[in-house]
């Protein structure tokens, strides 16, 4: 295993068991909008919430919705790139043309078209479900690596052969053969269910306030700027996690 | 920047007034205030005054006024407004052409420098333009048929007859804005007109800049090295976080440069939105072209090092990158979008943000179209571009 990979991941459980720690322990609170002190290291929210606390959960939130929409869409993915990779011709063709049509979408105005049926305009923000939120995210984005995973099976030929040798398509095989290379878009696409989360939060201000999430935490900082530990600590936690989550994608394409 | 200059001239404002005469107990505004391109992220909303019998009101909204006697009526809707919005389109598209066409540009222009006018020259043997045109044309418009459906599936979920909202999109007319109160066309025209602005200074920029840096990466494993890194800060340091952060630096702390909606010199409100979308972006774009790059090619052929590097490798190489300035183009539209609600800058994506916020949903499709259009477009006009470049592709 490289040594690489080992360091990263090591340092991203760290933070993970950290922010884990400090989401179900609650330090004292103070008072509103407190800057970096002794008491408060990284100052204090506008509820008076310890920011440590604060930014431990907005973290787990944040993994926890890349974690999830990215198992949604690998999950997706496989399913349909296996069954149209494997049979292939006119099956794979048609199959491949509606994953297609559907990148041919633009995600993001979509999403927000979709979240505006469900969430709550306040005015200055989209109230929406968390949950309902990932669902709408998977499932318009699980087409990119459905086509990944297509042209992966297509082309290493184990549907052609199991339907040669068999005289029909061995589903199970395939997935067996496809689904090391399958888990590997684990972490890009949690990547990019975060990423697409953030578009939505920070154009449309979609988020819910039970799971507020690092884009969360940066929305409510924009209109509050002069407060610098307010944006710059989850700006910094925000750009640890993603470095964190890109090098372990591209750690793991090379395993 | 003919692109930048015509989107200069788009945003440009002059104050109007529009009148209706009447007679009757109610003043009614006139019927096409809605239509004029009115600078509302900018300027606000216009007013409107009513004069009747000597005397006159100015109301709050546009919007009918009971008369307290039957009379004869002036219904006056002033403001400013954006004339020449129109335009925002063609200058986006001069925008990408432009760059594409400066990018080969730049690139042709070292290769001649280093290597001399013969070495440069292409003898690639290509197919029918015209056929290749029309695949693409096709191709694109499949795409926004697609787009067209999912919009109608949506104002049907939203209870509106789907045969007039496909005849209303298909003119591009999405109506009447249910917050904003004007029409969603003037809309989503006055602030592209400042999208444009702003994507044309920075996506120019970005991508003039890395030709060079790519360029002397080639020679270069330190500058190329820097750029492998920067790839995970441009992406850590997303455009929108780089701008809280200078906004901070620059405005809150040092008082160097305004922010907020531009009123009076705009050059000063541009700064902060251009380093923010420049600084991350460059390191990506670099990287995305670098990679592009085979670097195992460099010694064979027994041919002089920089005739492999800047006529074989480099010449290839650049038709490959064109392909990716149009994704690259989509990408820094999305970050622009990100970053104008951040600046408050007049946008497109300061629009989408208010109608979300506000519910509603018909300025919200309305951009989704216009996005789609703008996307599939300017993939057709870089397919077009790259036909032209690179013969090879149209076979």
């Amino acid at each position: 295993m490289r040594r690489r990979f080992v360091v990263v991941f090591i340092i991203f459980l760290i933070i993970v068991s950290i922010s884990v720690f400090f989401d179900v322990y609650r330090l004292p609170k103070g008072k509103p909008l407190q800057p970096p002190s002794y008491q408060y290291p990284l100052g204090t929210y506008i509820d008076g919430s310890n920011m440590i606390n604060v930014n431990a959960i907005a973290i787990v939130n944040t993994l926890m919705f890349g974690g999830l929409v990215g198992v949604g869409e690998v999950t997706l993915a496989l399913i349909y790139g296996i069954i149209a990779g494997a049979y292939g011709g006119i099956v794979r063709s048609v199959m491949v043309r509606f994953i297609d049509a559907l990148n041919s979408l633009p995600r993001l105005p979509l999403l927000l078209s979709i979240a505006l049926f469900y969430g709550v305009p306040t005015g200055n923000s989209l109230k929406a479900n968390f949950f309902l939120t990932i669902l709408i995210v998977m499932f318009t984005g699980w087409n990119i690596y459905a086509r990944q995973i297509t042209e992966l099976v297509y082309t290493s030929s184990v549907g052609k052969s199991t339907r040669r040798i068999l005289g029909k398509v061995d589903i199970k095989l395939v997935f067996r053969s496809v689904m090391r290379q399958g888990l590997t878009l684990l972490v890009p696409s949690s990547i990019d269910g975060i990423a697409t989360y953030t578009g939505m939060g920070v154009i449309g201000g979609v988020g819910d306030p039970n799971y507020p999430t690092l884009t969360t935490l940066l929305n409510t900082a924009s209109h509050l700027l002069y407060d610098w530990w307010m944006f710059l600590v989850p700006a910094v936690f925000r750009g640890i996690v993603l470095v964190l989550l890109l090098v372990l994608a591209d750690e793991i394409r090379r395993l | 920047m003919l692109g930048i200059l015509i989107s200069v001239i788009a945003i440009q404002q002059k104050y109007v007034e529009v009148y209706n005469f009447g007679y009757g107990n109610v003043a009614i505004p006139p019927n096409d205030w809605q239509e004029y391109y009115w600078a509302i992220l900018v300027k606000g909303y216009p007013n409107a005054t009513v004069f009747y019998n000597g005397k006159f009101v100015n109301l709050q909204n546009v919007c009918n006024y009971t008369l307290p006697v039957t009379s004869y009526y002036t219904y006056v809707v002033k403001g400013y407004e954006e004339p020449y919005a129109f335009l925002s389109p063609i200058s986006m598209f001069l925008i990408l052409t432009g760059t594409l066409i400066g990018f080969k540009g730049t690139t042709l222009f070292f290769q001649e420098r280093i290597l001399g006018k013969d070495l440069v020259k292409g003898y690639a043997v290509g197919g029918s333009l015209t056929r290749y045109a029309l695949k693409r044309l096709s191709s694109s418009l499949v795409s926004l048929v697609l787009v067209f459906v999912v919009i109608i599936i949506l104002e049907y979920l939203h209870g509106r007859n789907p045969y007039y909202a496909l005849l209303e999109f298909l003119e591009f007319n999405a109506g009447v804005s249910s917050y904003f109160k004007v029409s969603i066309t003037s809309l989503i025209l006055t602030t592209l007109s400042y999208t444009t602005l702003l994507l044309g200074i920075s996506f120019s920029l970005t991508v003039y800049l890395s030709a060079f840096l790519v360029i002397y990466g080639l020679q270069s494993p330190l500058i190329s090295k820097i750029m492998d890194k920067w790839k995970y800060i441009g992406s850590a340091l997303a455009s929108w976080v780089f701008a809280m952060i200078i906004i901070y630096l620059l405005h809150f702390f040092t008082g160097l440069l305004p922010y907020g909606t531009p009123k009076g010199d705009i050059l000063s409100y541009l700064v902060m939105p251009v380093i923010s979308l420049f600084f991350p972006f460059i390191g990506i774009f670099v990287n995305r072209m670098l990679t592009a790059i085979p670097k195992t090619s460099f010694s064979i052929k027994g041919l002089d090092r920089k005739i492999v590097i800047y006529r074989h490798v480099l010449g290839n190489a650049t038709v490959v990158m064109l392909s990716s300035i149009s994704s690259a183009f989509v990408e820094m539209l999305l970050a622009e979008m990100l970053v104008e609600g951040i600046f408050q800058w007049p946008g497109f994506g300061l629009l989408l943000k208010y109608a979300v916020f506000n519910g509603d949903y018909k300025v919200v499709e309305g951009s989704m179209l216009i996005y789609s259009t703008l996307t599939v477009l300017s993939n057709f006009v870089t397919d077009l571009v790259y036909g032209v470049l690179d013969p090879r592709v149209t076979r």
